[in-house]
This record gives structure tokens, C-alpha cells and sequence, in this order.
């Protein structure tokens, strides 16, 4: 069905963005902004999800030039949930920054580019056409490189050189297997693409495509063995930056993963061998890099990997209830790091350390707070009925189903290390007496925040704490929304039509 | 909602609101966290004999909630269930009593009691559960709410013990997990009861069937700390006295036991167990621990540690009476899941008396106490005695089970298994008893902390005096239409219809 408003959520961060150009100056309405938009985000994409999920997926083409031709935009319901799913740890992450950025980023232009950085990922998730995905796989990387670099300390630019390196080596991988996959069929609609791929005969030459798409995903996602800039990177910028990183970025490399070796590369078995490997060590080694480290951002971004090994798992074993799990489990990924690396933020701010050895005593000094944190910090976990429990499930069910034994145990071993890891962490952070670390010149503590700039934090973490409790008390629904997600996936043929019309 | 299924509700909320009240509270509020503690605890226990008198008037006990399709929440009323929540809500209500007098004046008090109350709210909800997701739902749950509890000093020593806490407990549940996600894509949902089902897949899948229930097993022997799994029981020791008498020697390890017997009983059934021929095994190792637990009191310097490892011992009894099949010890096995709780419960009781009365943590330290705690350690007497098997005690009746079932299994190694188990009980608790009773203290030794008209704080007395005198009477009125023996021989008897 054919619908033009179903851009509006990127256009209208584009226009956020533009207002807030607008008021260069005026920080504190740039504030105000940034948080009403991001609420008028969240419920234009609630809206377009309802309409989607009565309706079937929607098209518009751009210029009205027919597709395969033109440039097309898709939403069908695994488009909107990450839309709206974007919008809403966007809407937290906003509310956050009005706390916990300081002035003097704000001033270069922290909120425009934020919003650009939303606009760029709910293209990427509407995107119907390859080339397309990659643009706003570009407008992503040139908004984060901003993002990462905003405030210009050390550690920031040293992480920043080695993210953008990484992450252009992606794109550049990504272009050229565009380029083949351009020279194989003459199409870049992903649904035309999805017809054609089918037919061509040298199978030896889509599965080269297929791995080159993998490589450049496989960066953006950070698995095995390409995750290395990962945790180089997203622990130096301020706490909401890597919020929104943390939440949002490695997941449009899942999404475009889960979205390619769907609808166009049906993996055959040397693929499906290649993603359960890759899956598996991703899960092993963003385990064991959380264990040993001690930096408390650096333990989130690890546990990041971690996970992402098991969304990846899910593709691996390429059933429809494996695909059901991944996708739960995307939907509470997103909104849980986002919140985590909030958390981290404001244990940072209260204590002026991101040292897991040096803090301690918060469940003395804020017993409500460190409730309110630890909420985020056991849905990771997957502690029943929380919300990480139910996207386990279905992933061990449907590796159970497809014999994929090895993989079930990665999956376990991951979990097991990631609640030990949780536990040292709680036990650690909230539990042990701490001492208040030496003030640094700039920062400033908790408690001396205006009341104003307290209750944007702890609001912001509250309101994705409540998204998580949700997810994992609602399960029933999120559940029959991952079940339409990975049916249309493993059966992309309304896809296609809503594309092509009817063949 | 039906009322019936309101009660089930209101049973696990009656501690799970008081728990999440006191994180609300301030620290100084101490009358009002008691208070709401204490009604909590009379409301359950209330609740719970409520539902239990409703339920022998043959009242159909259900609440179920579908988190997602085929996976529900369900709690559902059985009687092994229901002896399970008695046992738990009623030793709650007396350990309150006891925690409030014995942590008086110490600090976090708010953070203990709130998970104090929120780890019973999980033993109940085992208790309660209808199906295997919900019992392990409630499982993982009391894992977490234990922790706080064991490093609740908060010093290394503490910390140490919970970090060890946790790997054995996570590792558990992790593996638990596998088998239960397993077992339900081999069969599906299953609800306790439902034996059918894995009994019309026995012979097509026993391969599985065997895998799934020793990952099962496996995840729950952690917490009923058989070997070589019990090494976090011991360590754990150093938790307050009332967390060790109430999690140690009731609500965790219990979980455990209650769902190895739920796993054979209601899960697979025994027949199917024994068809795959998977009891011998659990049979062996529970047999083993009750020795080894033994043997490995009997060398212990510390009360607590030598109480521990004296857990580790008569908590296999329940293993072991669930692996042999039989009328009889499956008696035993039930009837032993409530005698050992309120035996064991009784002398966790007087060893912490004990020690915030004179100061006192070793054996050798106890020489003449009878005659300054004649209730502490006349209550520990009568206790000791049961867990050697003496009658009329409870730890008797239990004891002649398992050996009559034994018997008439033929397993005549289980009876020397058993015989063996007394004498070591005899011969660790015996020298307890005669030091307390008939050897001259060292005048000099005695510095008595607390000054009264008793010879302990009374809120810590009358607990002991309480469990003690359960203890006496579980055994003399074992005949008695609603002793945990004749619930235990009709739990029995609905578990082999065939038997005469």
C-alpha cells in the first residue's frame, strides 16, 4: 500500500534539526526543542506503527518514479518497531542530555546533530533500496564522528580516529559488494534484488557478495573478529553520546544484517555455518572482555558485543522462532544499553569515576536511585520475568530445534557470564563502601546539579527503565509483534509486493 | 478474578509488599518495618491455612496468566505444594521473630529485612508454582534475593562467600535453564502433574528425555547442595545467624529438594524415571553425600560449619527417599522435607543464640552451657536427637520410613547408608550434647554479653523453644490426621494409584 507520510520520521528530524540550527545561541530552548520534538517523534512513529501493524507494510517511491526505478522507502513492521524503538531511547537520550551535557558542547551544536544522527538512523531502517541504506549509513557516520568529537578532549579524539577508520573501511567494503551485486543484476531495489538474486546462476559469485555485505555489517555490528574499535571508541565520548551509540549504532548493523540475509541472500549452508561461528565467538569474546575489565563503560560496551553475538545467533540459525528471539531480543537490547550507558552516566556523576575498583557505596548514599539502576542492570541479565529472559528463550528454543547445540551453549555460556558480571558489578558499585574520588576541575557531582538538570537524569532513566519493565511484563505483546517481524522476514513475499505491486 | 485465585495472589504479595515497603522506608523506622514484617508473616501463614483447610474441602486452587502463547504464569494448589508454603510461611513468621531480636541495634537493617521478605515471597512462589516455567521463574528469583543476604557483613570475608554464592547458584540456574527450555521444546508446556506427557514420549526420545532431566537435575542439585555441587553451602556459614537458620537450612536448599522431587514426581513421574532407568544414579550420589556430609562434620571445629555440613548430609535423605521408589520412602522423602526444616531450623536457632549470648563459635567453647541455656540447649538436645534418629523425635519417623522403603525396594545398601548416616550423627552431635550438659565450664571463660531475666534476649528464646517443641511434637502426633506424616502418606499414595 502506498503511503507518502511514512518519511515523516525522518523528516521531521530533519526539521528538528534545522530549528534547533535556528537557535545556535539560545541554549535552553534548544533543550526544550530537542525534548517536545523528540515527543512528537515518539508518537508520529506509535501512530505509524499501529497503521502498519492493521494495514500490512506501506511504500512510498520518491519523485513517483515506479520502483525497481526510483528510490523507494519501506516501512513494513520490522521498519517501524526500529523506528519507534529509536524514538523512544532517542526521547530518553534527550531528556538525558538536558541534564548531563555540559554548556559547552551544547554549544557546538550538540542537539542539531543529534537529531541528524536520529534522522539518519530512521532512514536507514525505512530504506527500500540498497544504495540508499548506504547513504544513510554515511549520514550516520559523519553525525557520530561529530558526536564522538564534540568537546574535543584527548581520549575522545584518539577513540574518534579509531571509529571513523573502521567504520569507513565498512563503507567501503559496503560500496564495493553494492557495486558487484549493481553488476550482477542491474538493480538496487531490495525487493527487485531479492527476485533477481534468486536467479542468477553462479551461486560461487552471490556468496562472495553475501560475504562482503557480512564484512561491512559485520564492522558496523562489531562481531568477531571486527569488534576491535568497539570498545576503543565508545567509552570516551560524554555518557549521552555513548547512550545513543551504545543503543542504537551497532543495531542498524544487526538490523541491515537481519533485513540482507533475508530478503536477498537466503544463506545456504556454508553461510549459515560461517554467521553460527562468527556468532559464537562474538558472544565468547565480548564475555570475556566484560570480565576483565574494569572500566565500567568498557565493561558495557564488551557486554554490547556480547549480545549482539546473540541477535547474530538468531540469524544463524535461520528458523522463524530464532528469528522471533533476535528480534526480542533487539527490542530489549536497544532500549536496555541505552539506558545502561545513562546509568553509567549518572555514576559518574556521582562519584566522578567510571573505576569499578574505586566506586561503591551508592545503595547507602542513594538507596531509591541505585532500585531505579539496577532495574536496567538485571533486564540485561535476563532475570525472569524481566525483559532479557523472554528473547533468551526463544533463542535456545530455536537453537534447540535446529540441533545447533554449539551454539545453545555459547548462548548460555554468554548469559551466565554476563549475570556473573552484572552481579560483581551490583555487588561491587552499590554494595561495597566507596569513597568520594578526588574532584576534578570540571565536573561537577550529583548533588551539586540544579533540581532541574537531577530530575532530567533520573526522569530519563525511569522512563526506559519503565519501557524495559514492560517489555519483559508485556512480553505476551512484544512477543506477537516479534512473531509478525520474523514471519514477514523468513516470508518476505508482502514485502515484495507492497514493493512491486502484485505479480 | 475468582477469590480462589486472588488467595493464591495475596499469599505471595503478603511478603513481597512489606519487602518493597522497607527499601522505601527510612533506616531509623524500626517499629514500623517489624510491625509490617510481622503482619506480613501472620497474614501468610493465615492465608496459607486458609487455603489449606479450603483445599482438603476438595476447593480447586488455579491462577494462571499466558505471558506469551504457550508460556503462562500459573500458580496452582497441590498437596506437596502446600505442605511446601506451610512449611516455609510458618518458619518465616518464627524466624522474623528471631531476626528482629537479633539484629536490634545492627546496621542496614532495612536492606535485610526487605530481602528477608523478598526471598520468602520466592520460596512460596516455588511452592506455588503450576508449571516448570513459573517454579523456575521464582527459582533465579530466590538466587537473587539470597545474595544480598549471604554478604550482608559486607567484608571481605562476606564478599568472598557471596562471590562463591554465585557461581554455584548462577552456574545452577543456567543449566536448569537449558533443561527446562529443552524439555519444553521436546514436550511442550507441562504443568506439575502432567506426567502423561513425557510418559507418551519415553520411548521414542529417551535419549533426550535422559540428557534433559540430568541438566535439570543438575541445576537443582546446586542449591540442595548434593556432591560435589554442596560447596557453597559451608562457605555461605558466614552470614547473621538468622539467614543461615531460615536459607540454609530451609528455603534454598529446600528449593532444591522440593524440585528434584517435582522433577521426578510431577515431571516425569516415577514410573517414567524408573523406566529410563533414571533414579540409580541420583540414588548413588545422594547416598554418597549423606556419608560424606557426615564424615565431614564430624571433623569440624566451627558450630556453624559443622550444622552446615550436617545439612549437607540429612538433605540427601530427601534426594535419597525421592530415588527410591516405593510408597514408603517416598513418605519418607516428603515427611523428612519438613521434619529436617524445623530440626535443622531449631539448631541454627540455639547456635546463634549461643554466640550473641556468650560470644561463643567453636564446639570446644561449649562445655557446661546447659545449665546457664537450659532452653537453648535443651532445645538442641531434643533436636540432635531427632537428626540421630531417636524416637519419638521427628527426625525418627522420618528415618523408619526411608529404612522400611528401602527395604521393601530392596536396596539394601540404602539401609547401611542409612545405619552409617545415624552412627555419624551420633557420633559429631553426642559429644555437643554431653559437653553442654555434663562438663564444668572454665569459670573464667564466661562473658556473658546480654543481662535479663532470661538467659537469652526473649525475642531470640522463644523461636528456639518453638521449633524445639515442633520438633517433639511433628513425632509424637506423627498419627494424627494432620501431622506432615499422614499429608506426606497421602502425597504417597496419590503418587501410586496401583498400590492396594
Amino acid at each position: 500500500m502506498s503511503n507518502p507520510y511514512i518519511v515523516l520520521p525522518i523528516i521531521f528530524q530533519l526539521f528538528l534539526a534545522i530549528v534547533l540550527m535556528f537557535c545556535w545561541t539560545q541554549k535552553n530552548l534548544q533543550k526544550l526543542v530537542s525534548t517536545v520534538g523528540s515527543l512528537i517523534a515518539v508518537i508520529i512513529a506509535v501512530i505509524m506503527f499501529v497503521e502498519v501493524w492493521e494495514v500490512g507494510p506501506m511504500v512510498t517511491q520518491a519523485g513517483n518514479w515506479e520502483a525497481p526505478y526510483g528510490i523507494t522507502f519501506v516501512a513494513d513492521t520490522f521498519s517501524v518497531l526500529m523506528v519507534l524503538l529509536t524514538t523512544l531511547s532517542g526521547l530518553g537520550v534527550s531528556v538525558f542530555s538536558v541534564g548531563a551535557v555540559r554548556n559547552a558542547r551544547v554549544k557546538f551544536g550538540y542537539f542539531p546533530i543529534l537529531h541528524f544522527l536520529i534522522m539518519g538512523l530512521c532512514g536507514a531502517f525505512l530504506a527500500g533500496d540498497i544504495f540508499n541504506l548506504y547513504v544513510w549509513f554515511e549520514i550516520i557516520i559523519i553525525s557520530s564522528f561529530v558526536l564522538i568529537t564534540i568537546g574535543g578532549e584527548k581520549a575522545q579524539l584518539e577513540g574518534s580516529i579509531k571509529y571513523v577508520t573502521m567504520n569507513l573501511l565498512a563503507s567501503v567494503v559496503f560500496l564495493t559488494a553494492i557495486a558487484v551485486l549493481y553488476g550482477l543484476t542491474g538493480s538496487l531495489n531490495m525487493a527487485d534484488l531479492s527476485n533477481k538474486v534468486a536467479e542468477i546462476e553462479n551461486r560461487g559469485l552471490v556468496n562472495l557478495t553475501a560475504i562482503l555485505f557480512l564484512v561491512g555489517f559485520g564492522i558496523k555490528s562489531a562481531v568477531f573478529p571486527l569488534y576491535f574499535w568497539l570498545p576503543a571508541s565508545y567509552h570516551t565520548p560524554p555518557p549521552a553520546i555513548s547512550a545513543i551509540f551504545g543503543g542504537l549504532l551497532t543495531k542498524v548493523g544487526v538490523y541491515a544484517l537481519l533485513r540482507v540475509f533475508t530478503l536477498i541472500f537466503i544463506p545456504d549452508a556454508f553461510l549459515i555455518t560461517l554467521i553460527s561461528i562468527m556468532a559464537a565467538l562474538t558472544i565468547f569474546s565480548g564475555a570475556i572482555g566484560a570480565l576483565i575489565q574494569n572500566n565500567i563503560r568498557k565493561i558495557f560496551s564488551y557486554l554490547i558485543i556480547c549480545h549482539i553475538g546473540f541477535m547474530l545467533a538468531g540469524l544463524g540459525m535461520y528458523t522463524e522462532i530464532a528469528i522471533l528471539g533476535a528480534v526480542f531480543y533487539l527490542t530489549h537490547d536497544i532500549i536496555v544499553k541505552t539506558n545502561l550507558f545513562m546509568v553509567s552516566g549518572l555514576m559518574f556523576k556521582i562519584k566522578g569515576t567510571y573505576s569499578l575498583r574505586l566506586l561503591g557505596g551508592f545503595y547507602k548514599d542513594y538507596p531509591k536511585l541505585s532500585l531505579l539502576m539496577a532495574i536496567p542492570l538485571f533486564s540485561l541479565v535476563g532475570i525472569p520475568p524481566l525483559s532479557g529472559f523472554w528473547a533468551k528463550f526463544y533463542l535456545i528454543q530455536g537453537g534447540l530445534e535446529v540441533n545447533n547445540l554449539v551454539l545453545v551453549g555459547f548462548i548460555i555460556l554468554g548469559s551466565f557470564l554476563t549475570l556473573f558480571i552484572i552481579a560483581r558489578l551490583w555487588s561491587e558499585a552499590f554494595w561495597k563502601t566507596g569513597e568520594l574520588v578526588p574532584k576534578k576541575l570540571k565536573v561537577k557531582y550529583f548533588h551539586e546539579l540544579k533540581p532541574l538538570k537531577r530530575t532530567a537524569i533520573v526522569a530519563s532513566i525511569l522512563f526506559l527503565a519503565l519501557i524495559s519493565l514492560g517489555i519483559g511484563l508485556g512480553a505476551e505483546y512484544v512477543i506477537q509483534v516479534a512473531e509478525r517481524v520474523a514471519s514477514e522476514l523468513m516470508d518476505p513475499q508482502a514485502y515484495k509486493e507492497a514493493v512491486l505491486g502484485k505479480l | 478474578m475468582e477469590t480462589n485465585s486472588l488467595l493464591l495472589i495475596l499469599i505471595l504479595i503478603s511478603s513481597l509488599i512489606p519487602g518493597i515497603l522497607i527499601l522505601l522506608f527510612e533506616e531509623e523506622q524500626a517499629f514500623l518495618r517489624s510491625f509490617l514484617n510481622l503482619f506480613g508473616a501472620f497474614a501468610k501463614v493465615t492465608l496459607v491455612g486458609w487455603v489449606f483447610v479450603g483445599y482438603q474441602q476438595g476447593e480447586n486452587y488455579t491462577f494462571i496468566y499466558g505471558l506469551a502463547p504457550d508460556l503462562t504464569f500459573a500458580l496452582r494448589i497441590d498437596q506437596l505444594g502446600l505442605l511446601f508454603a506451610a512449611l516455609s510461611s510458618v518458619l518465616w513468621l518464627v524466624t522474623t521473630l528471631y531476626a528482629i531480636g537479633y539484629l536490634k541495634g545492627g546496621k542496614h537493617q532495612r536492606r535485610f529485612f526487605a530481602f528477608f521478605s523478598l526471598c520468602v515471597t520466592a520460596s512460596t512462589g516455588i511452592a506455588l508454582s503450576g508449571n516448570v516455567i513459573t517454579f523456575f521463574v521464582f527459582y533465579e528469583f530466590l538466587t537473587l534475593s539470597t545474595y544480598p543476604l549471604v554478604v550482608h557483613r559486607g567484608d571481605d570475608k562476606a564478599v568472598e562467600a557471596g562471590r562463591t554464592y554465585l557461581w554455584y547458584t548462577i552456574g545452577g540456574g543456567t543449566v536448569l535453564f537449558l533443561g527446562v527450555v529443552a524439555l519444553f521444546v521436546l514436550a511442550g508446556p507441562i504443568y506439575f502433574g502432567q506426567t502423561e506427557i513425557i510418559a507418551g514420549l519415553a520411548s521414542e526420545k529417551s535419549l533426550q528425555l535422559t540428557v534433559i532431566f540430568f541438566l535439570m537435575l543438575s541445576g537443582l542439585a546446586v542449591k540442595a547442595a548434593i556432591f560435589p555441587l554442596h560447596g557453597w553451602l559451608p562457605i555461605s556459614m558466614v552470614a547473621p545467624a538468622p539467614v543461615s537458620a531460615l536459607l540454609h537450612a530451609v528455603a534454598v536448599v529446600k528449593a532444591g529438594a522440593f524440585g528434584i522431587a517435582r522433577l521426578v514426581y510431577d515431571v516425569y513421574g516415577i514410573s517414567t524415571a524408573e523406566e529410563l532407568k533414571l533414579l540409580t544414579p541420583l540414588a548413588i550420589f545422594a547416598g554418597f553425600t549423606i556419608i560424606y556430609g557426615s564424615v565431614k562434620a564430624y571433623y569440624q571445629e566451627d558450630f556453624k560449619k559443622l550444622l552446615a555440613y550436617s545439612t549437607v548430609s540429612q538433605l540427601s535423605y530427601i534426594a535419597l527417599g525421592v530415588a527410591i521408589t516405593g510408597l514408603l520412602s517416598t513418605t519418607g522423602a516428603v515427611v523428612h522435607l519438613v521434619h529436617q526444616g524445623i530440626m535443622k531450623i531449631t539448631m541454627f536457632f540455639a547456635a546463634g543464640n549461643v554466640a550473641e549470648t556468650y560470644g561463643y563459635y567453636r564446639i570446644s567453647q561449649l562445655n557446661g552451657l546447659g545449665r546457664r541455656m537450659p532452653l537453648t540447649m535443651g532445645a538442641f538436645t531434643i533436636a540432635a536427637f531427632g537428626m540421630i534418629g531417636l524416637p519419638p523425635i521427628a527426625g525418627f519417623v522420618s528415618k523408619w520410613y526411608l529404612g522400611l522403603g528401602a527395604v521393601e525396594a530392596g536396596s539394601y545398601w540404602v539401609v547401611l547408608v542409612l545405619l552409617a548416616s545415624s552412627a555419624l550423627n551420633a557420633a559429631y552431635f553426642l559429644p555437643i550434647v554431653y559437653r553442654a550438659w555434663f562438663c564444668e565450664a572454665e569459670q573464667n571463660d564466661v562473658h556473658q554479653k546480654h543481662a535479663g531475666p532470661f538467659e537469652a534476649k526473649a525475642l531470640l528464646l522463644i523461636p528456639v523453644v518453638l521449633t524445639g517443641m515442633f520438633s517433639l511434637a511433628a513425632g509424637l502426633f506423627a498419627g494424627s490426621s494432620y501431622s506432615p506424616l499422614s499429608i506426606a502418606r497421602e502425597i504417597a499414595e496419590k503418587l501410586y494409584p496401583y498400590l492396594p
